[in-house]
C-alpha cells in the first residue's frame, strides 16, 4: 500500500449546496452532505491561508454548482495568493464569456469538467433538465475560446446508453476535447428516488462495456473512467484473466485495498466539516478554522479505520464466500458500499463481478 | 548586489512539500510542475534565502548528514543552476 | 437587486392585469432574449417605464413598455425563508439602505481614486521608503520579476509587460526605483540569466 502522505495533497471543496438544475441521479442532494447551509466566503479564504501552511497544492471547488457563488472569483483569486492550482467541477449551465476570461487570466486553472450526457438536447436533458445541453455547450465553447483545460464527464443511464458513440463524435472529433470521462449514475443522492428508470441492469451494463470498450480502441487513450462500465469492463477482464490463468494476486487482493484516496485528499462540505470524501460526507471529521488540518489528517481515528480497511482480508465476509475471483478482487469503493448496504468496511455489491454475472451480465472481448 | 558567486533566493510561491523519509516535491503552481527532490537536496533548498553562502551551506550538509559524496559540491551546484533554469529559484536584483 | 434578491432565490410573481406599474416594484422584464432580467421600477412616465437595479450606477438603457413587463415580484424564497417583497412605496423604503450604500460607495471612490492616482504620480509618499526586493525567476517567456516586501510578494512584471502591483504599495514605490530594477536586471542577463 502506498505509503499516507504528510499532509493531504489536495482538497475537495463543496463551496456552496446549491445547484440550478436538479439532476434526476444527483449525488448531492438528499445525501448526507446536502446540510443546506454555505459558508461566507472569509471562513473559505482563512482555511486557504492553513491549506497554504500545510502544503496542499491542489484544490477542486464543487458542489452543488460552483459557479452559483458570487463570490467564486474572490474564492479563486485567495487559492491562487496561496499557492494553489484549482480544478472546478461543474454542470457549465452558468458559464459566460466574462467567467472564461477570468478563469483563463489566473493562469492556475489545471481542469474544467463539464457534465454532459448526451448528444443531443433530448437525450441530454431527459435526466438534466430542459434548455442545459444548449448553456452546456455554450459555456464549453466560452471556456475553449480561452483556452482553458476543458473536459466533459458523461454519466452512463438508461437514456444515453446507446448515444455513446454519437457523444464521444461529439466531444472527441467535433469539439476537439483532448479526452472526457465517464461512469455510471450510481445508487446515492436522488437516484435512490427511482434507481430503476436511472441505471443500468446487468445486460445493460455489458451492452455500455462493449461500447466503451469499442470506443476506448477507436480514440486511443481519450477515454478515461476510474469507476463505470469502461473501468469495470478492463478491471473485470483482468481478474476474469488472473482466475482462468491462475495467477497470484497482485497490489494486496483479497483486501479491501479499492480506495486510496484517503491517503492523498480529503474534502470540505459546504458548511465546513471536513469529511474523508464527498461521498463519505456521513464520517465528520472537524469543522475548518476550528479544528487543526494537520492534527485530523496524521490522528483522526475514522481515517485511521479507513486507511486500515486495507488489512481486512475479503475471506471475512458472507458476501465474499466461495467466490473464484476473491483473491483478485478489492472490494472497490467504501462509499458505495455505505451507499447499499449501510457499511463502510465492507466490499461494494456495485462493483461484484460474480454478483453482475449472476444477474445476466457477461464480460465482452477486448477488442484487439 | 548579485556576485557570480551569490547564490539564487528560492521562489517564494514554489511550495515544498516534506513528504516521507526526509524527499521533497517542489511544486510551481504557475507552471504546474513539480519534482521530487532528496533530503540533501530540501536541506539544501531550505538555506537558499539570498543571504546563507555556499560554503555555510556545504559545511551543514558534511555536518548533518553521513555519507556525503566528495563531489558534493558539484552536484550542489547542478541543483541549484537546476533550480534556476526550472524558475524554482532566482537571483535577487 | 442584491441583498433583497440574490441569484437562485426562487421568485414568486404576478401579472399586472390588474394593478397600475408604480416606481418602487420589482418587475420582471421580458428582454426577448433567454435570460429575464429582475429590476426595480425606478419611473413611470409617458415615454413607458425606467428600471435600475438596486447596485447599479445608471438606469437600463431601456424604456420599457407596460406589455415588455412580465410581472411585479410579489414574494421570494431562499433556502426556507419566505418574504414579502415590498412595491411602490414601500419598495423605495425596503431599497433605501441598498441605494444609499450604493451613491455613498460611489462618491467616496470618486473622490479617492484622483488622490491615489495624484499620489501615485507626485511621488509624495516616496520618502516612506519600503524595504523591497525583487527576484528575477527564468520563464520560458522570459525573465519575470517579482517584488517583494518581508517574505510577502506585493507586485510581478513580466517581459514586455509593466509592472502590476497590489494596491496600496505603489504609493510608496517610486518609478525611478522600479526602472531602475529592470535595468539591474537587463544588465545582469549573465549567462545564467538567459
Amino acid at each position: 500500500m502506498p505509503a499516507v502522505m504528510s499532509t493531504p495533497r489536495s482538497m475537495e471543496l463543496e463551496i456552496t449546496g446549491k445547484c440550478n438544475l436538479r439532476c434526476r441521479y444527483c449525488s448531492h442532494f438528499d445525501s448526507p452532505g446536502d446540510v443546506g447551509i454555505d459558508l461566507p466566503a472569509e471562513e473559505w479564504l482563512k482555511f486557504f491561508e492553513e491549506l497554504n501552511r500545510c502544503a496542499v497544492i491542489r484544490v477542486c471547488f464543487s458542489g452543488g454548482e460552483p459557479f452559483c457563488r458570487e463570490d467564486l472569483r474572490e474564492l479563486i483569486e485567495g487559492a491562487v495568493r496561496n499557492r494553489m492550482r484549482y480544478r472546478i467541477l461543474t454542470n457549465g449551465t452558468l458559464i459566460s464569456e466574462e467567467i472564461a476570461e477570468f478563469l483563463a487570466s489566473t493562469k492556475r486553472c489545471e481542469s474544467i469538467q463539464v457534465s454532459i450526457d448526451g448528444s443531443s438536447e433530448e437525450i441530454n436533458d431527459s435526466f438534466r433538465g430542459r434548455g442545459t445541453f444548449k448553456k452546456a455547450m455554450r459555456g464549453i465553447e466560452f471556456l475553449k475560446s480561452y483556452g482553458l483545460p476543458v473536459t466533459v464527464r458523461v454519466t452512463i443511464h438508461k437514456k444515453n446508453l446507446e448515444d455513446l458513440e454519437n457523444i464521444a463524435k461529439l466531444l472527441l472529433d467535433d469539439l476537439q476535447l483532448p479526452s472526457f470521462s465517464t461512469n455510471s449514475a450510481s445508487y446515492m443522492g436522488l437516484c435512490r428516488t427511482n434507481p430503476e428508470e436511472i441505471q443500468l441492469t446487468a445486460k445493460e451494463q455489458t451492452r455500455a462495456m462493449e461500447t466503451l470498450l469499442i470506443l476506448d480502441k477507436k480514440y486511443k487513450d481519450r477515454i478515461m473512467a476510474m469507476a463505470g462500465p469502461l473501468a469495470e469492463a478492463k478491471i473485470w477482464s483482468e481478474m476474469e484473466e488472473s482466475r482462468c490463468m491462475n495467477l497470484p494476486s497482485k497490489n494486496y487482493g483479497g483486501h479491501l485495498t479499492g480506495c486510496g484516496c484517503v491517503r492523498r485528499e480529503l474534502a470540505v462540505r459546504s458548511d465546513g466539516i471536513i469529511v474523508p470524501c464527498t461521498i463519505l460526507s456521513h464520517i465528520e471529521l472537524g469543522r475548518i478554522n476550528r479544528d487543526d488540518l494537520r492534527t485530523i489528517w496524521r490522528h483522526h481515528p475514522a481515517l485511521r479505520s479507513l486507511r486500515d480497511r486495507t488489512n481486512i482480508s475479503l475471506q471475512d465476509y458472507e458476501f465474499c464466500k466461495g467466490c473464484a475471483y476473491i483473491e483478485y478482487c478489492t472490494g472497490s469503493c467504501p462509499a458505495m458500499a455505505y451507499n447499499l448496504i449501510g457499511q463502510v468496511n465492507h466490499p461494494s455489491p456495485d462493483s461484484c463481478l460474480r454478483r453482475f454475472l449472476e444477474e445476466g451480465g457477461r464480460l465482452p472481448e477486448i477488442p484487439s | 548586489m548579485m556576485h557570480e558567486c551569490s547564490l539564487p533566493t528560492i521562489n517564494p510561491q514554489v511550495v515544498c512539500r516534506e513528504e516521507f523519509d526526509g524527499w521533497a516535491i517542489l511544486f510551481d503552481p504557475d507552471s504546474g510542475k513539480a519534482f521530487g527532490i532528496n533530503p540533501v537536496a530540501v536541506r539544501i533548498w531550505k538555506n537558499l534565502d539570498g543571504k546563507t553562502k555556499k560554503e555555510d551551506i556545504l559545511q551543514e550538509l558534511k555536518s548533518s548528514f553521513s555519507e556525503v559524496p566528495e563531489n558534493i559540491e558539484s552536484d550542489f551546484v547542478d541543483f541549484v543552476r537546476d533550480l534556476v533554469e526550472k524558475g524554482f529559484a532566482g537571483y535577487e536584483v | 437587486m442584491n441583498p433583497i434578491l440574490r441569484d437562485l432565490d426562487k421568485l414568486y410573481f404576478c401579472s399586472f392585469e390588474k394593478g397600475e406599474i408604480r416606481a418602487g416594484d420589482v418587475v420582471v422584464i421580458d428582454t426577448g432574449l433567454e435570460k429575464k432580467v429582475i429590476h426595480r421600477v425606478v419611473s413611470v412616465n409617458e415615454r413607458g417605464i425606467i428600471t435600475r437595479g438596486d447596485n447599479n450606477y445608471a438606469d437600463d438603457s431601456w424604456t420599457l413598455r407596460s406589455e415588455q413587463i412580465a410581472g411585479k415580484v410579489m414574494y421570494a424564497l431562499r433556502g426556507k425563508r419566505k418574504w414579502i417583497v415590498r412595491g411602490g412605496w414601500g419598495g423605495q423604503i425596503q431599497s433605501a439602505p441598498t441605494i444609499f450604500k450604493r451613491k455613498l460607495l460611489w462618491r467616496v471612490h470618486g473622490i479617492l481614486r484622483p488622490i491615489y492616482q495624484g499620489l501615485v504620480t507626485s511621488e509624495k509618499l516616496g520618502f516612506i521608503s519600503l524595504p523591497v526586493k525583487a527576484i528575477a525567476l527564468q520563464r520560458p517567456e522570459g525573465v519575470e520579476l517579482l517584488l517583494m516586501l518581508s517574505g510577502h510578494i506585493v507586485g510581478k512584471k513580466k517581459t514586455g509587460e509593466p509592472w502590476r502591483i497590489k494596491p496600496p504599495m505603489r504609493l510608496f514605490l517610486k518609478e525611478s526605483d522600479l526602472s531602475e530594477i529592470v535595468d539591474r536586471m537587463n544588465s545582469l542577463q549573465s549567462p545564467r540569466m538567459k
